[in-house]
């Protein structure tokens, strides 16, 4: 979900498993690392896909930018398996070959069934907003975070102590070392 | 006659709704414990009423007592007997009465926890506002308001239907049996954590107490929660024919975002048990998290965003809506009754602690969660603007929410790892640099692994690649760490030692668990969204095709009777690399009874070839199948599908593991 993602689109992949690397200096990382890369091994043993024509780019390009109307909510053209996809599909590959533009298919397209059916929602005119706001809205509650942070820090006291009461770093840093030991035991 | 003993259960709930809350208020007011007791008994007599409503209900169904509206439009005298009772919750009315027995059951089950907890009334106080909620619930179940009417009523002049409509042909599905109940569980059992911070605010005891005594019902929404959205998840994959499990559907979002900002609660109470502080915030996210689940119920029933889950669409949802309303300014009322109270107790040492962390992990949850929300509702939003009601497609949801996704997985690891009050440079340099090392280096592998292979390499793959082993070296580290020592204490093995480890800090180690299945998850959601393949064919009876190293050849079909539906589908003979794989057989359902509109149903062949998935699709079969005609094809490959089902199985383990652990609330107040 958090990967721009193409579910619509034909996809090529890798062709073979990648190398398991070792990217540990500790052996206790190892399983981590190994884990990780046998995992991601998988997703990669997938063999390559066929090349894609210039007429099968653009197909593909139509019929993933289209929602089937049939009645599936949000399945493209090219995912929905309907007979009225596949309908659809004879069609726009007839106007193709025709010689028509997918720019012109697609309006055809939304004109006919109505712009709802745009699977693509290109970041202009009104819905540059819906791209923009989210960043916003990031920003306005991190916003609000760092304040509440700002406010909730205690003040630094600024007293300055008697240099013989002072404790070096060094000690400071044994201290906080054995405090840690000791959480970590109890 | 069982149907008119429901409805009069239904009519008498009112009553013991209304009894509860009366008595319950009045109780605490004047300090009459015997007034409480009375609303105590209330709440457990409306929980017997709504039981014999839902057993009258489900009599129906049982019975095929086609005399009552619900059981003709949801179900037929051929639907198995599984799919008579999962009715239940098929249409708006039968929905709602599920709903309201399983609220009825969480007010109950308060009821008997709360039993031995004489020293307070803080349950007293949590019931009133569940009682609150159950008695909405029953309002809509009764029938009075528009939109729904009551499930238990029978057709006017004692008509009876010969025969049901029977239910949605997606909804006779196993997955679907078991997705509903667990969403609506996950749901529900919200209300009890928001009842307990309500009955802090009106009690005035807004320490730690509500919150640990409503600890396990939050972990238990959370888990449960979890499992209901994957179900659903797998559900679409299995039924739907499009290959994915998650498109961003506005239902599915809603399910999505109390799940996201329970899990934000999750967290920042801790920093309240610990430190004392955050109490208002604690207060205003249960809230949060409660409203979004009935915002949910709002953007499913009303039909202002269309859904694949058009199963129960009205008006209803505008009385949802007026509740959320009216609940949150109750709530808000309460705040600022009690601000003084809400107050921080400590402050923060530091920018750079593990609260702070928190905060972090706050603000992304709630950010991902407001982010959503405006995707879900830009389509309305849009059309109020200029009158066109914009599509929002998945690829907006997955562009907008990678970056706060992957700061949250980078949290993941570093949470766990960064010190309470103060991260100092010892700290980092033993907890951070060795994890952070080894997580440059994935990245850095990663990135060079592909652009080796010439693929076109998102950032994003190395980000997630960095943070993804980040997390998982920072979590074992604690678990060896851990572990090590105790065994070293104890003079057993590291086994023993961890076994201990987790045992003795269940909460903290279950959460390490949950962080690494959501590591797993995370991977499995980059092979799977990121890297899949899909192959649409054409086929005639013979023939074949190719997706990556599989080849698939179309060698015969086949049509089978049963009890309520027909399939039909083809067999095709898979070999992968020219090995043969056996048989796989999409298929699809034509239902006899369809009472909501589709006709029949996708059943996809899928096979699975240890993380990855070969995934085949049908679509109609002509009739001239035997004499050349071509049956429409789509096959996927799905790389690390099931790492993401596994992904969410260590995530519930997870949870399972924390919610084990007793808290005993202190006598602070």
């Amino acid at each position: 979900m958090f990967f721009v993602c193409a579910r619509n689109v034909r996809r090529t992949v890798f062709g073979s498993p990648i190398s398991l690397s070792q990217g540990s200096s500790r052996r206790w990382h190892k399983p981590g690392i190994w884990l990780f890369y046998l995992v991601l091994a998988f997703a990669t043993a997938v063999p390559g896909a066929r090349g894609d024509s210039s007429f099968d780019s653009q197909l593909d390009e139509l019929m993933s930018s289209v929602y089937c109307y049939c009645g599936c909510v949000k399945e493209t053209i090219q995912v929905c398996v309907c007979g009225t996809a596949v309908a659809v599909e004879a069609d726009f590959r007839g106007r193709l070959n025709a010689g028509e533009t997918v720019g012109q298919i697609r309006a055809d397209y939304l004109e006919t069934y109505g712009p709802q059916f745009y699977a693509l929602m290109p970041a202009e005119g009104i819905n540059l907003i819906a791209y923009i706001a989210p960043a916003v809205i990031l920003i306005l509650i991190g916003g609000v975070a760092l304040a509440i942070l700002l406010k909730l820090r205690k003040p630094k006291v600024a007293t300055e102590q008697p240099r013989s009461t002072q404790v070096s770093d060094a000690a400071v840093e044994q201290i906080e070392a054995e405090l840690e030991k000791y959480k970590q035991e109890k | 006659m069982t149907a008119e003993i429901g409805q009069a259960a239904i009519a008498l709930s009112v009553l013991s709704a209304l009894w509860a809350i009366g008595f319950l208020c009045v109780g605490l007011r004047l300090r009459n414990a015997r007034a409480v007791q009375s609303g105590r008994n209330a709440v457990a007599a409306t929980f017997f009423l709504t039981c014999i409503s839902t057993g009258a209900l489900i009599y129906g169904f049982v019975t095929d007592d086609f005399s009552m509206r619900y059981v003709v439009e949801v179900s037929s005298a051929a639907q198995p007997l599984l799919y008579k009772i999962t009715a239940l919750w098929g249409r708006m009315s039968g929905s709602l009465l599920f709903w309201l027995w399983l609220l009825t059951l969480s007010g109950v089950l308060v009821v008997w926890q709360s039993r031995k907890h004489t020293r307070d009334n803080l349950a007293d106080y949590a019931l009133v506002p569940i009682a609150i909620v159950q008695l909405f619930f029953i309002l809509l179940v009764t029938g009075i308001t528009d939109g729904v009417y009551n499930p238990l009523v029978r057709f006017p002049g004692g008509q009876v239907a010969p025969d049901g409509q029977g239910m949605n042909p997606l909804l006779q599905t196993p997955s679907m049996a078991f997705h509903p109940p667990t969403l609506y569980i996950g749901w529900i059992s919200m209300t009890v954590p928001f009842g307990f911070a309500v009955g802090a605010l009106a009690s005035g005891h807004v320490g730690s107490n509500w919150i640990l005594r409503s600890r396990r019902w939050m972990l238990f929404s959370w888990i449960i929660l979890t499992i209901g959205i994957t179900l659903g998840g797998n559900w679409a994959y299995r039924e739907l024919g499009w290959g994915g499990y998650w498109a961003w559907d506005p239902v599915e979002n809603a399910s999505f975002m109390p799940w996201l900002l329970g899990t934000a609660y999750l967290h920042s109470v801790m920093i309240q048990e610990k430190r004392h502080m955050f109490k208002l915030w604690n207060v205003l996210l249960i809230t949060l998290a409660f409203q979004f689940t009935l915002l949910g119920t709002f953007i499913t029933r009303s039909g202002i965003i269309t859904s694949v889950h058009s199963f129960a669409q009205s008006n209803v949802g505008w009385y949802f809506l007026g509740f959320i309303l009216a609940s949150t300014a109750g709530v808000i009322a309460l705040i600022v009754y009690r601000r003084e109270r809400l107050k921080s107790e400590n402050r923060l040492e530091s920018l750079l602690s593990r609260e702070s962390a928190f905060v972090l992990n706050n603000w992304l949850f709630v950010g991902l969660t407001l982010i959503i929300l405006w995707g879900t509702l830009w389509p309305i939003l849009s059309e109020a603007i200029n009158g066109e009601k914009a599509s929002v497609p998945e690829a907006f949801f997955n562009q907008v929410v990678i970056i706060p996704g992957l700061l949250l997985l980078f949290l993941t690891g570093a949470g766990p790892i960064i010190s309470w009050k103060k991260l100092t440079p010892n700290n980092f340099r033993r907890m951070f640099v060795s994890p952070l090392g080894i997580g440059v280096i994935a990245g850095a592998l990663t990135w060079g692994f592909l652009a080796w292979r010439g693929n076109p390499m998102p950032i994003y793959s190395v980000l997630c690649s960095f943070a993804a082993v980040f997390v998982l070296a920072a979590i074992f580290s604690e678990f060896y760490r851990g572990a090590k020592l105790r065994a070293k204490r104890q003079e057993g093995s590291f086994f023993d030692g961890l076994t201990r480890l987790v045992m003795r800090n269940k909460r903290r180690y279950g959460g390490y668990i949950v962080h690494i299945g959501i590591v797993i998850l995370y991977i499995g959601i980059m092979g799977s969204k990121g890297y899949f393949l899909l192959e649409s064919d054409g086929l005639k009876l013979g023939e074949s095709m190719q997706v990556g190293t599989f080849n698939l050849t179309m060698k015969d079909w086949f049509q089978e009777r049963h009890a309520n539906y027909a399939r039909a589908g083809v067999v095709f003979d898979v070999e992968k690399n020219g090995r043969p794989l056996g048989e796989m057989k999409p298929a699809r359902h034509y239902y006899e009874k369809t009472g909501q509109g589709e006709t029949d149903t996708i059943e996809s062949a899928i096979r699975h070839f240890g993380a990855n998935d070969l995934y085949i699709a049908l679509g109609d079969l002509p009739p001239n199948i035997d004499n050349g005609g071509i049956v429409n094809v789509q096959v996927y490959h799905n790389p690390l599908i099931n790492v993401v089902w596994l992904g969410v199985a260590v995530m519930v383990l997870g949870g399972l593991v924390a919610i084990a652990e007793k808290h005993q609330p202190k006598p602070e107040e």
